[in-house]
C-alpha cells in the first residue's frame, strides 16, 4: 500500500495555524469554553432544519459563534417570523437577527440539472418574497456517482431565474458555487466553504447590506455564467421542450376545444396578450406529488411571467397543463390546502388546465 | 446534545486534528462527506435492502477507522453487532471496496490504492471499530475506541484487549485530542 500525498482536509483559516498538538485550530468549537474567543454579537439566532446543518453554518463565521441554536419545527410549532419562510417548503438555515429573519441558506450537493433543477426552488422564492437575502450553495458542475455516473452540469435557467427574483424583489438570491476538482469531483476539504463563508461574513460586517461587495461580486459571477453557459449551449436561452409560450388566444381555443366549449376564461387571463403554458406528464395514477414541479413553475414564472413580486403581477399568463388527469382526481390528490405541500401548485400559476377542466388560481 | 451535534462535533474536530475523514451520512440528510454504503452482499450491488452506513468513515495510520454514533451510549449496542459483522466478513469487506472504487477514491483523497483481495485478506490489520456518544459510564467493548463528544470538545477511550492497529490508532488519538478534552 502507498500512501498518496494529496491534501484532504484543509484546517480552519479562521484561528492561526498551530502545529499538532498545541493549540487547537477548529473554527468554533474549543475545549472547555468552545466559543468565547471571538467577539461576538449575541443577537442572532440560527435556525435549521438538522442540527449538524445549524452548527456548520454558524461556524463559518466568528460573529455568529455565539448564536442560539434552534431547530426548526413542524408547521404550526415555530415563531411567526421563521414560519412566514416555511410556508412552501422548509430551508436548511434561517439566520435571525433581534427576533427578525436576515438571511436563508439552503445547502445541497446535488447540481440541479435535468429533472432536478426546480427542486427546492419554492423556498427560495419565499424568502425573496418577504425581502430576506437568500443563497442558494450548490455544485455547479459534478460528477455524479453510481450505476449511471456522469458529469452533470448546472441547467442556466436557474441562474436566469434567480437574477429575475433578485431584479423583481430587490433583494439578493445568490447562487454559489460548491467547486469541484479539474475531473468534476466535488472539494470536501473543507475549502469548499471558502466563497461561502466571505460573502457571509461581508454581509454580517456590513451590517446585512443587500450591496455588501461579495454580494454584489456574486451577482456578476451569476451573470457571468449564465452568459457563458448559454453560450455553450443555447437551448438554455430559451424555453425547453415542456414549456410553450403561445398567444392568450391560442391558449383559450385550445382550453374550449379540450373541454368542448365549456370554457370561460376570467379577464385576468384575457388581459394578457401571451400565455406560458407549462407542460407536465403526471399520470392520475402518480399525480399526487410536487416535486419536482411545483419548484420549477416558479422558475419558468420568473424566467418568462412575473414582473412584480407579488404572484399576480405578470406579463404573461402561466398555466400549468397536466392533460392527462381529470379535475375530479386533480382536486382529490392535489388540494389547495396550506396544511399541505399541495399547496405549491396554487402559489403562482394563473391557472391549472386539467383533461376536462381548469382550475383558476392567481389573479 | 442531539444526534445530528454529536455528529457534528466528532466530524469537525476529528478533522481539524488531522484525521482524514472522508465519508459518512449525518442523520437526517447530507453534507461534504462522501455517503459510504456497502451493498449487501446477499442482495446484489441494485438498491439498499440490507445495505451496511456508517456515520463516520476515517483513514487514519494506514487503518481505516468505521465510527459509528449515537444521542446515548445505552443505544450503541445495534451499532456493535453492525460494526462486529461488517470487519468480520470479507464479503462485506469486498462491498466496502465496491463502493470506495465507484466513488473513485482509491489511491486518493489520502487513501491507498489497495486490491480488493488485499482489503479483504488484511482486514484484520486495517479497520478499526469506534462507537462515540456523549459523556457515560460506557463500558466500550474489546477492541472498540469510544468517542466521547461534548459541545465544542472530543476525548477518546477504549475497551480492552486492543489489537494491534486500534491500539496504535488509539494512542494517536489520545494526542491528537488533547488540544480539545473538555
Amino acid at each position: 500500500m502507498h500512501n498518496v500525498q494529496e491534501p484532504y482536509y484543509v484546517p480552519s483559516k479562521l484561528f492561526p495555524r498551530a502545529e499538532f498538538p498545541t493549540q487547537p485550530r477548529h473554527r468554533g468549537c474549543r475545549a472547555g469554553n468552545p466559543r468565547t474567543r471571538c467577539a461576538t454579537l449575541t443577537a442572532f439566532t440560527v435556525y435549521s432544519d438538522d442540527t449538524h446543518e445549524g452548527l456548520w453554518f454558524r461556524d463559518l463565521v466568528p460573529r455568529l459563534n455565539d448564536a442560539e441554536m434552534e431547530t426548526i419545527g413542524n408547521r404550526g410549532n415555530n415563531p411567526d417570523h421563521v414560519s412566514k419562510l416555511l410556508t412552501y417548503d422548509r430551508p436548511d438555515i434561517v439566520l435571525c437577527e433581534r427576533g427578525e429573519p436576515v438571511l436563508v441558506v439552503e445547502k445541497t450537493s446535488e447540481v440541479p440539472s435535468g429533472h432536478n433543477v426546480g427542486q427546492r426552488v419554492g423556498r427560495i422564492v419565499r424568502a425573496a418574497e418577504h425581502d430576506v437575502p437568500v443563497i442558494k450553495f450548490m455544485p455547479f458542475d459534478a460528477k455524479k456517482h453510481g450505476e449511471y455516473a456522469s458529469l452533470c452540469n448546472l441547467n442556466a435557467r436557474i441562474l436566469d431565474a434567480f437574477l429575475k427574483m433578485w431584479d423583481i424583489h430587490d433583494v439578493p438570491v445568490m447562487a454559489i458555487n460548491w467547486p469541484a476538482d479539474n475531473e468534476g469531483e466535488l472539494i470536501r476539504d473543507g475549502t469548499q466553504d471558502d466563497f461561502l463563508q466571505d460573502v457571509v461574513r461581508d454581509f454580517l460586517d456590513s451590517g446585512m447590506s443587500n450591496r455588501a461587495d461579495k454580494i454584489l461580486e456574486t451577482r456578476r459571477i451569476m451573470e457571468r455564467e449564465y452568459d457563458e453557459r448559454v453560450q455553450a449551449y443555447k437551448p438554455y436561452g430559451s424555453p425547453p421542450s415542456s414549456v410553450e409560450i403561445v398567444s392568450t388566444d391560442q391558449f383559450v381555443k385550445t382550453m374550449h376545444e379540450r373541454m368542448d366549449g365549456e370554457f370561460e376564461a376570467d379577464p385576468g387571463i384575457l388581459s394578457r396578450d401571451e400565455t406560458v403554458v407549462y407542460k407536465i406528464g403526471m399520470s392520475p395514477q402518480n399525480c399526487r406529488r410536487e416535486d419536482p414541479y411545483t419548484g420549477t413553475q416558479f422558475i419558468y414564472d420568473y424566467q418568462h411571467c412575473r414582473d412584480g413580486p407579488d404572484p399576480s403581477d405578470k406579463s404573461r399568463n402561466l398555466v400549468l397543463n397536466c392533460p392527462k388527469i381529470p379535475k375530479d382526481r386533480w382536486l382529490e390528490a392535489n388540494p389547495n390546502d396550506r396544511s399541505r405541500k399541495s399547496f405549491l401548485w396554487y402559489a403562482t400559476a394563473n391557472g391549472i388546465a386539467l383533461k376536462d377542466g381548469f382550475i383558476r388560481v392567481v389573479d | 446534545m442531539d444526534e445530528g451535534a454529536v455528529y457534528y462535533y466528532a466530524k469537525t474536530i476529528l478533522r481539524e486534528a488531522g484525521v482524514n475523514v472522508f465519508g459518512g451520512e449525518p442523520p437526517g440528510g447530507s453534507d461534504e462527506l462522501h455517503r459510504i454504503e456497502l451493498k449487501d452482499p446477499e442482495h446484489g450491488a441494485k438498491g439498499s435492502r440490507g445495505s451496511r452506513k456508517f456515520d463516520l468513515v476515517a483513514h487514519h495510520l494506514g487503518a481505516f477507522i468505521l465510527i459509528e454514533l449515537k444521542d446515548d451510549a445505552s443505544k450503541l449496542e445495534g451499532d456493535v453487532r453492525k460494526l462486529d459483522e461488517v470487519v468480520s466478513s470479507d464479503d462485506w469487506i469486498g462491498a466496502f471496496w465496491d463502493n470506495l472504487s465507484e466513488r473513485r477514491l482509491l489511491g486518493r483523497r489520502g487513501i491507498p490504492d489497495i486490491g480488493r483481495r488485499e482489503l479483504a485478506r488484511r482486514k484484520s490489520d486495517l479497520f478499526v471499530r469506534a462507537l462515540g456518544a456523549p459523556p457515560s459510564g460506557y463500558q466500550p467493548p474489546d477492541d472498540y475506541i469510544l468517542l466521547e463528544v461534548g459541545d465544542g470538545g472530543l476525548r477518546c477511550r477504549a475497551g480492552g484487549d486492543l489489537e494491534a492497529p486500534t491500539l496504535r490508532v488509539y494512542e494517536d488519538l489520545r494526542e491528537r485530542l488533547r488540544p480539545f478534552w473538555f
